[in-house]
């Protein structure tokens, strides 16, 4: 997929948004006949409930938008855990800092950004993806599957929740019509080069469309 | 919650007298540039940002309207400097709903003496320390627009502006800040980025670190390279040291003078573990200390000040760090007695 305008080309703009509302339409879409309310209200305490995360530390919440599951993970623990959200979105990361109403432990940055503090020593000790990798460009996928595995201490828990066997990556057509595009990238094989899967949830369908899985990894050795 | 469209009025009212009470052992500056009055009303939402040069000792209590979409003092010896919308922005709205209590009706007439009115806001808030004569006041760092924020950051000495101030002055520290290594840079006190941004331009990443969330904000967009550029708090700094993060070097420029007479022996800790050894660590201040304060006056009024703790931050950098030079900061900037020193992190 092209990351210029053509026949179908990359929309990375869907993802900045005006308003928080309109940020929860993108993060969450309505869909399995539910609203964005609904699968926010609904989906969040599930998620919440099964990722078991180290309870201190430092976490990453790759694809964090507007901080839906940081704001729980800082908020659910006894203050022992920080939280640095990556996205590309620089509306989204806005919105983070403010909604996730612990500045304390959490900070929002680019995934440029967190390529630079891992080059300088950086270590997570755990890190989640949720709905986000399922959205990256074809391109830029394998480099991020690298930076998380580079960004994890060995050992450490990386959980992801996507759709298996299809991607939603945000496209225009030749119509300049948005749409969510398939480009058939098999996101669990490039995981498999660097990770370990060591435990799978399927999404009850009531939360999602049918497919949703929530993986735990672990990085393999070097 | 503050929604658009609430019934609110008055959500903060500072007021920065001229006449302070002294107390010994503490050295007060007055402080009377600073007023910030927040109002809302129905269809319009504003901060209003007033400035004066007229003590407020002298300034009969003021009489605050509060209409659809103005704000109207009657004593015009507050100009009102700056209006600011932020109906939609939820920045503000954050801010406001951590501090203050909706109050009032739009049309609701605020007379007479302004003190009930403050200490009750006060008190609703967030701020009612015990001691406000010696409460750090971070507040006057938390600033809604860029140029109020400038202020903040560059206290306009005699004779020149700030942005006069500005531009001669980050030309002269990037000039020797340009022996800085590569990578990645943190950014003390990085206030809307005012170094980072050169800093990023010359190919490093800093990551700025700031008490006051507006500034925060504020700096990812000013800095404009989001891939080389994150601002964070302090306790994020610490959790990200935890993680084995080491900066390549370091800058806190007219910063550690203002910080919590509790917290800068911490923060220079952490600095020096944030830090490898032998990496470059460059201050600039004001040989004491200026430590924001709410303050009472005679008159009752809360305010902020400026206090000297007596700390002496050299002696305290000293302990984790070994100076390399100084230099006086030259006498156009008319800030006499400020010296942007060089130091490299002590091994161990």
């Amino acid at each position: 997929m092209s990351e210029k305008p053509g026949i179908l080309s990359y929309h990375q703009r869907i993802f900045e948004q005006a308003t928080i509302e309109d940020a929860r339409g993108v993060i969450l879409t309505d869909e399995a006949g539910m609203t964005t309310d609904e699968r926010w209200q609904r989906e969040t305490p599930w998620l919440i409930e099964r990722l078991v995360l180290p309870p201190a530390g430092l976490l990453l919440d790759i694809g964090c938008g507007i901080g839906r599951i940081a704001e729980r993970l800082v908020l659910s623990e006894d203050g022992r855990r920080a939280i640095l959200g990556v996205d590309t979105s620089a509306s989204m990361r806005v919105m983070a800092n403010i909604e996730v109403r612990d500045p304390g432990h959490f900070a929002a940055i680019h995934p440029d950004m967190l390529r630079e503090l891992v080059v300088a020593g950086l270590r997570a000790q755990g890190a989640i993806a949720i709905w986000a990798l399922q959205h990256i460009h074809a391109n830029h996928l394998p480099a991020m599957v690298d930076l998380m595995a580079e960004a994890l201490e060995p050992g450490a828990p990386l959980w992801t929740l996507e759709h298996e066997g299809k991607r939603f990556v945000p496209a225009r057509d030749e119509d300049e019509a948005f749409l969510w595009a398939d480009d058939h990238v098999d996101v669990m094989a490039l995981l498999q080069q660097v990770f370990v899967s060591v435990s799978a949830i399927d999404v009850p369908t009531d939360l999602c469309l049918p497919g949703g899985m929530l993986r735990r990894w672990v990085r393999k050795r070097k | 919650m503050l929604r658009d469209g609430d019934n609110a009025a008055v959500h903060a009212f500072h007021l920065h007298p001229f006449g302070l009470v002294a107390r010994p052992g503490l050295i007060y500056r007055g402080s009377i540039d600073v007023g910030l009055v927040g109002c809302f009303a129905p269809e319009e939402t504003y901060v209003v940002t007033s400035r004066d040069e007229m003590a407020m000792t002298e300034v009969s209590p003021p009489e605050m309207r509060i209409a659809a979409g103005a704000a109207d003092f009657p004593n015009e010896a507050l100009r009102i400097a700056r209006f600011a919308r932020v109906g939609t922005s939820p920045l503000h709205r954050h801010f406001f709903t951590q501090r203050v209590t909706l109050r009032g009706s739009p049309d609701a007439v605020f007379p007479g003496d302004p003190t009930a009115q403050i200490s009750a806001l006060l008190q609703e808030g967030d701020c009612v320390p015990e001691d406000l004569h010696t409460r750090y006041c971070p507040e006057i760092f938390v600033r809604f627009n860029v140029p109020d924020a400038r202020d903040a950051c560059l206290v306009p000495p005699v004779g020149l502006e700030t942005d006069q101030r500005w531009e001669l002055e980050t030309r002269w520290l990037m000039e020797r800040l340009a022996a800085l290594p590569g990578g990645v840079i943190l950014d003390l006190g990085c206030g809307i980025g005012r170094l980072a941004k050169p800093l990023c331009g010359s190919g490093r990443s800093v990551l700025g670190v700031d008490l006051s969330p507006t500034m925060r904000l504020m700096s990812e967009n000013l800095v404009e390279a989001p891939g080389q550029f994150a601002a964070m708090t302090f306790s994020m700094l610490n959790a990200m040291v935890t993680a084995g993060f080491r900066a390549n070097g370091a800058i806190a420029i007219w910063t550690l003078q203002h910080f919590q007479s509790g917290e800068l022996g911490r923060t220079i800790d952490l600095l020096g573990e944030a830090l490898p050894p032998a990496a470059p660590f460059w201050t600039l201040d004001m040989p004491d200390r200026h430590v924001p304060v709410w303050i009472r006056t005679e008159f009752g009024y809360w305010g902020h000040g400026w206090a000297d703790d007596g700390l002496s931050l050299t002696y305290m950098l000293s302990q984790r760090f070994a100076k390399i030079g100084d230099e006086a900061l030259p006498d156009e900037f008319a800030i006499p007695g400020a010296v942007l020193r060089r130091w490299s992190r002590r091994p161990g």
